[in-house]
């Protein structure tokens, strides 16, 4: 898309009354493989590229796209958004785009979209060996893999062009462990903002063996038991208790409305002052990170929690529109058919003092959640659930047997409370959050942390 | 260039390449949304957008490649693609394309009532909407949720065999979430309201269920930790199937991935239980006549008096069987390949009203919300534990409202126990199939609680 039919673009919806225009155009390359019992299944690529044109009038926001690339289909698009702003026409507008250079803070070695499939197919197969080898108990190991290559251009009203290039390359292993008719999965699925690269970068073999032990282990496992009771949670994929029971509550997207919990509590004390916790788009190659977000705010860092004590909003444009406040660099969307809306990047919980050992010493009687799955959140009332894939029972400061099947539940503004020990080996895992503005990229991490109380969902 | 247009540049090029199998799947859909709170436009979004995937099958292996750009240069690019993609495939199972002229019939179009309406219009409803809402009780503090939308979708499929067709699906609808509080509680509820025509669009009703949802629920309580007989909301219940309709994928069953694999002809299910596919329900908006590889959708039996009749097929699937393809290979967009799913999921409805339900219940749990069924249920073992809130029944009536607590079991466990199921079926709020159902009772479910 050219410079100029941006320009004819912005200028078009700023005609229909509107206080800011932008326009976020998008190319993306993808390649998805899957593999089933050591055996490649499914190839997937293909193109997308399309146009998100949006304008503000105050504090609403009115949103379209297209894929039609023609002056024709864009400036129509542009049309139809002016209408539905239904304001007084500005007839004089000029804009004046600035082009600004920034320097990709993810440099790629190698491109996915310039690696053979062959190339890929290859780290597919070791990770089949490595889940497939583990045990005779693995009965079907699914591999996917999954890449691609974005370039975007962002440009509004405000005279800002800025163009930036995400690279995300992932490996996605799921082993089923079979036994006396009763199935359990395990899986692991680690990615980055790298390219081919990122697979010299990990023992994918490894990987594979990780998910069929997690399988494995719960299969012979008993089920979790029900009731109140503290729980220990694991480093890495751990850290989806603070993306589930806070982070999503200090989006804009629910603090502008005033519908989180934690609406107007800057400044308070809303966890336990052991809880530190920052927001990171800036690490270079991480799964979450981006040198500038999709609105072209320059990504930063964002100290969200320190010492318990509520610090900063993840804030996007209109939110700060909104709520008289600065972006904080956090507009994301899954792609050009999305308004980005705030969105977290690489979220996590800082180190604190203690080794892990300590803690679970210290731990009478105990849930251990040494993997976590997914969760979900409300942010109107903080409800907050999630899945341990991989627990273990504490009894007398030591770790017992496996259980399995346990849902962990609570009010994210009571578990802050109740975290009461922070251990030292953080580390970030890779998700997928979905919310608004669709399904992106996240980091997940913590070190290992214990929380006084919380609901197990097991058997009776 | 135009679909068809665009279909012939590509057939015509697959066929230099000397392929003689393939298919070409091209949608494109259009959505509008907008939202409002407190009176002033949230979001508001008219778009559309479309693209193409070329299935390509050469010696029973299958490569895909898919684009947004229907140029000729693109209709080039995803024939090699897609040849380049399908070199690789090592699976030994037999890709199919279907050596049918199928055409469409017995079906009309979605006539694109929604599309019709002035947006202006749809902006007042979803305002109405909320004030309503908000002025049916005090403690509403605000709809945080409150969505008017419409969608449609144009589906042209075409395959070397002569199979040619297009169809137009959609509908539209509204639906709310709120937020109320005693001071100390704050409640959540939402309620919708879908369907093909806007006039059986009721905001007045979709108001009062989602303010009485969200302020009944205040005062909650968790419970102590035990076996409970619970009644399952017809919303939550259509939440669990989504773990049921996993497991009947053919797919699934042949990679040893369902539960239900060797079950045909046996009773998995109480016999109260009988579930069907349909092609078309009134006011589903996800009616089909058509799957993603030419086959004609068709109305099933899946479960009869609790005896499983049927996988759903893929041609795939069903080659391998040695049955009919059952017309459930879709595509959610041209950007990912086929995957079994059903169309609409029709429960029979039962003689037992809600109150009747609880009568019989007696003494134990009305659910009537899950949350965290994408992580907390694993559709491969069948295994579930989730957040729920709801009612504890006391002598066969409502006693106090439930938050906190768990939902845990086994799904065929769980089917095998229904003891009683309701009349008062109705359309769940689903993403990618209808599924209209009514509340059931169960028996003795694990619950988790404060104690």
């Amino acid at each position: 898309m050219n410079q100029n039919l941006i320009e004819k673009a912005l200028c078009t919806i700023k005609k229909g009354g509107a206080d800011f225009a932008e326009v976020f155009y998008e190319n993306r390359k993808s390649s998805n493989l899957e593999m089933s019992m050591g055996k490649l299944e499914k190839v997937n690529s293909g193109t997308i590229q399309g146009v998100g044109l949006r304008g503000i009038i105050g504090k609403k926001a009115i949103y379209a796209y297209t894929n039609d690339l023609s002056e024709e289909s864009v400036l129509n698009a542009c049309k139809r958004v002016a209408q539905a702003i239904n304001e007084k026409k500005d007839e004089d507008v000029s804009i004046n785009l600035q082009r600004e250079k920034t320097e990709n803070i993810s440099p790629i070695l190698f491109f996915p979209d310039e690696i053979s499939k062959t190339d890929k197919y290859h780290v597919m197969k070791l990770a089949h060996e490595g889940a497939s080898n583990y045990s005779e108990q693995i009965s079907e190991v699914k591999i996917t893999f999954w890449d691609y290559r974005q370039n975007i251009v962002v440009a509004n009203t405000e005279g800002l062009y800025k163009e930036d290039e995400r690279v995300r390359s992932r490996v996605y292993i799921s082993a089923v462990a079979t036994k006396d008719g009763q199935k359990e999965t395990g899986s692991v699925g680690p990615g980055a903002g790298m390219g081919f690269e990122f697979f010299n970068t990990i023992d994918v073999r490894e990987a594979g063996a990780e998910a069929a032990r997690i399988a494995v282990k719960m299969i012979n496992a008993e089920f979790a038991p029900a009731g109140k009771m503290p729980v220990i949670i694991s480093n890495k994929f751990g850290g989806v208790i603070f993306h589930e029971a806070c982070g999503h509550a200090l989006e804009a997207t629910s603090v502008a409305k005033g519908a989180s919990v934690f609406a107007d509590k800057i400044g308070q004390k809303i966890a336990h002052e052991c809880v530190s916790a920052v927001d990171d788009a800036t690490i270079p190659n991480a799964w979450g990170s981006a040198t500038i977000d999709d609105e072209g705010h320059p990504t930063q860092r964002n100290l969200l929690i320190e010492n318990g004590v509520l610090k900063s909003y993840l804030i996007d444009k209109l939110g700060g529109i909104r709520m008289g406040m600065p972006s904080t660099g956090s507009g994301r969307r899954q792609n050009y058919t999305f308004a980005p809306t705030s969105r977290m990047s690489n979220t996590f919980i800082l180190p604190g003092k203690y080794i892990p050992e300590e803690i679970i010493a210290d731990t009478p009687k105990a849930l251990f959640a040494k993997k976590m799955g997914g969760g979900s959140v409300n942010p109107s009332t903080g409800e907050f659930n999630f899945s341990v894939r991989e627990g273990y029972m504490i009894e007398n400061g030591r770790i017992t047997k496996p259980v399995r099947g346990a849902t962990l539940i609570g009010k994210g503004y009571e578990i802050l409370q109740k975290i009461d020990m922070v251990a030292n080996d953080l580390e970030r895992d890779q998700g997928m959050c979905g919310s608004l503005s669709g399904s992106i990229p996240a980091d997940v991490g913590q070190p290992t942390i214990r929380v006084s109380e919380l609901i197990v969902g097991g058997r009776n | 260039m135009n679909a068809k247009t665009f279909k012939e540049t590509v057939f015509d090029y697959a066929t230099k390449k000397g392929l003689k199998e393939y298919e070409l799947f091209t949608s494109k859909s259009h959505e509008f949304e907008c939202s409002v709170s407190k009176g002033e436009i949230q979001s508001y979004k008219d778009a559309e957008n479309g693209g193409s995937s070329f299935k390509a099958v050469k010696n029973g292996k299958a490569g895909y490649s898919y684009t947004e750009d229907l140029s000729s240069e693109e209709a080039h690019r995803i024939v090699d693609d897609a040849l380049e993609n399908l070199e690789l495939i090592e699976s030994e199972e037999q890709e199919i394309v279907y050596d049918q002229k199928t055409r469409i019939t017995d079906w009309e179009d979605y006539d694109m009532a929604f599309e019709k309406i002035d947006p202006l219009k749809k902006i007042e409803d979803v305002k109405k909407l909320e004030k309503i809402i908000l002025d049916k009780d005090d403690r509403i503090l605000m709809v945080p949720y409150c969505y008017n939308t419409n969608t449609f979708s144009e589906v042209y499929f075409a395959n070397s065999y002569g199979a040619e067709y297009n169809y137009i699906t959609g509908g539209g609808g509204m639906y709310s979430g709120a937020m109320a509080s005693n001071g100390k509680q704050n409640k959540f509820g939402m309620a919708f309201g879908f369907s093909k025509n806007p006039e059986k669009i009721d905001i007045e009703k979709i108001a009062t269920e989602t303010a009485e949802k969200t302020v009944s629920l205040l005062d909650a309580k968790s419970l102590k930790s035990g076996k409970y007989d619970v009644v399952l909301d017809n919303d939550v219940f259509s939440d669990l199937l989504g773990l049921f309709i996993q497991m009947i994928s053919a797919e699934n069953v042949q990679k040893g991935l369902s539960l239900l694999n060797g079950k045909l002809g046996e009773k998995v299910a109480s016999e109260l239980l009988s579930i069907r596919d349909v092609r078309s329900y009134t006011d589903s908006i996800f009616d089909t006549p058509a799957d993603a590889q030419g086959v004609v959708t068709q109305d099933k039996d899946i479960l009869r008096d609790g005896v499983l009749k049927t996988f759903l097929h893929s041609l795939k699937t069903a080659a391998k069987d040695g049955v009919k393809p059952t017309g459930n290979a879709f595509r959610s967009s041209y950007k990912g390949t086929e995957t079994i799913s059903p169309v609409n999921i029709d429960v029979k409805s039962g003689l037992m009203t809600l109150e009747k339900l609880f009568a019989t219940l007696n003494d134990g749990v009305y659910i009537t919300n899950v949350q965290g069924m994408h992580s907390g249920a694993n559709p491969i073992s069948g295994e579930f534990s989730v957040g729920a809130q709801g009612f504890r029944i006391e002598g066969g009536r409502k006693s106090f409202p439930v938050e906190q607590i768990t939902l845990s079991g086994n799904l065929l466990s769980m089917l095998q126990s229904i003891k009683g199921v309701g009349s008062d079926k109705k359309m769940a709020f689903a993403m990618s199939s209808g599924i209209f159902t009514p509340s059931v009772l169960v028996d003795k479910m694990d619950i988790a609680g404060n104690e």
